[in-house]
């Protein structure tokens, strides 16, 4: 089995919309607006180097694909990005451009599933909020980490759609990082 | 020591500050008791509500702390009440706080609905304000001496101080539960972005203790 991890940038009021400011969304680029420090940047590093795949919805997919191909780093974040395989959920995506990219087109749950019973295969999905809704309601989220960034935004998409199932998650570790906090929850055993 | 005015209140990962469906027998919603586990076993929390024992840990000495730099808290009609409307219809009307109330300071609720100052035991009075979210902060000051104002919900009074630009700080209670539906504590706040600085951080197994600045006159 392997593993799916989440993992998201937020706004203390919920908002995970174009983090980066590429999307065009008029309050977009708060993420970069506050520094995360080392332990920050590590975080994001040893996340995707320990990573498998990626699993994205086709916005996110899209963004992502545009973005990182012309990119390059000395830490290997980028090289990583590039050259792991992709897999993207997308009903109208035919011919992804972006390196080593399979389409999911339908029966989401199932497919994921399949992906997570093979060995080696450990997930990892960014953004991708749609995505993440029927994830969460197939109960196929091993972890979830959210980089809580100090700012309440006012407008754009939540990261949690209204009317997920009530869940009850653990608390693994709260990692203060520069001015951001990083949580990492899991799904709380039967019965607590 | 300055007066800070302070919004303390537990959410939920989504943001939550109780869940659907309140109703007399269920003040915090469906599923809204949860926000509030990580109190009910502390011994700060229990000999406030005139039980004994009780753990004694990182958050319980957070919530002691709280309690000791707290002159005047501020809540809206609903958690004082869970009504709304006249008193007279109101069969709520004298709270779900009892007696001997876990305050015992001045506590000021806003409302559309003028009342006589109630007084309870062990130093706790209700004040019944009818002129705006200025003026409970202001009289809340008045009666809070050097030491904070804390505002304790619902989420359109913490609302209100922001828009207003009257909150100095935010501590919240991040509960690891997603509720789903429910009161938003950050909603309707068009006219922000409103930028925060993390003050501290502290972690305990059952919930997370955030607490921020509100930066003045800084747009994110």
């Amino acid at each position: 089995m392997s593993r799916l991890v989440v993992s998201e940038f937020v706004t203390l009021d919920g908002v995970m919309e174009d983090p980066g400011g590429a999307e065009g969304f008029e309050r977009g680029g708060w993420a970069f607006k506050f520094e995360r420090g080392p332990e920050g940047d590590k975080f994001k590093l040893d996340e995707v180097l320990e990573a498998d795949a990626l699993l994205l919805g086709r916005k996110t997919y899209e963004g992502f694909a545009e973005a990182w191909p012309s990119r390059t780093d000395e830490i290997g974040f980028a090289d990583k990005m590039n050259s792991m395989p992709k897999f993207v959920v997308s009903t109208t995506l035919d011919e992804p451009e972006w390196n080593n990219s399979t389409v999911i087109k339908d029966d989401v749950p199932a497919e994921v599933s399949r992906l997570k019973q093979q060995p080696d295969q450990d997930l990892l999905v960014y953004g991708s909020r749609e995505l993440l809704g029927t994830l969460l309601q197939h109960d196929l989220v091993d972890e979830l980490r959210l980089m809580v960034f100090p700012v309440l935004l006012g407008s754009g998409k939540r990261l949690f759609a209204d009317g997920v199932d009530m869940t009850a998650l653990k608390l693994v570790e709260t990692k203060p990082a520069g001015s951001v906090v990083i949580l990492t929850l899991r799904r709380a055993e039967e019965g607590s | 020591m300055t007066t800070r005015v302070i919004g303390e209140i537990s959410v939920s990962l989504d943001g939550f500050v109780a869940g659907p469906n309140q109703t007399l027998e269920q003040p915090l919603g469906r599923g809204g008791e949860r926000l509030h586990e990580w109190a009910f076993g502390l011994a700060s929390f229990r000999e406030r509500h005139g039980l004994s024992g009780g753990e004694v840990n990182a958050d319980s000495e957070l919530v002691q702390k709280s309690v000791d730099a707290t002159g005047a808290v501020v809540m809206g009609r609903r958690m004082f009440s869970g009504g709304a409307g006249p008193w007279g219809d109101d069969p709520n009307a004298d709270g779900w706080w009892g007696d001997d109330p876990p305050f015992r300071v001045p506590v000021f609720v806003l409302t559309h609905h003028p009342r006589e100052t109630v007084i309870k035991e062990g130093g706790t009075s209700f004040t019944f304000v009818t002129d705006g979210i200025e003026a409970a902060l202001e009289q809340a000051r008045a009666g809070a001496g050097e030491e904070d104002v804390l505002i304790g919900g619902g989420a359109s009074v913490v609302q209100q101080a922001l828009k207003a630009g009257l909150l100095d700080e935010l501590q919240i209670h991040l509960a690891p539960v997603l509720l789903g539906d429910g009161v938003r504590l950050f909603d309707r706040l068009e006219g922000v972005p409103v930028e925060l600085e993390a003050t501290r951080v502290i972690e305990s197994p059952a919930v997370t203790h955030l607490n921020y600045r509100v930066v003045k006159g800084g747009r994110a």
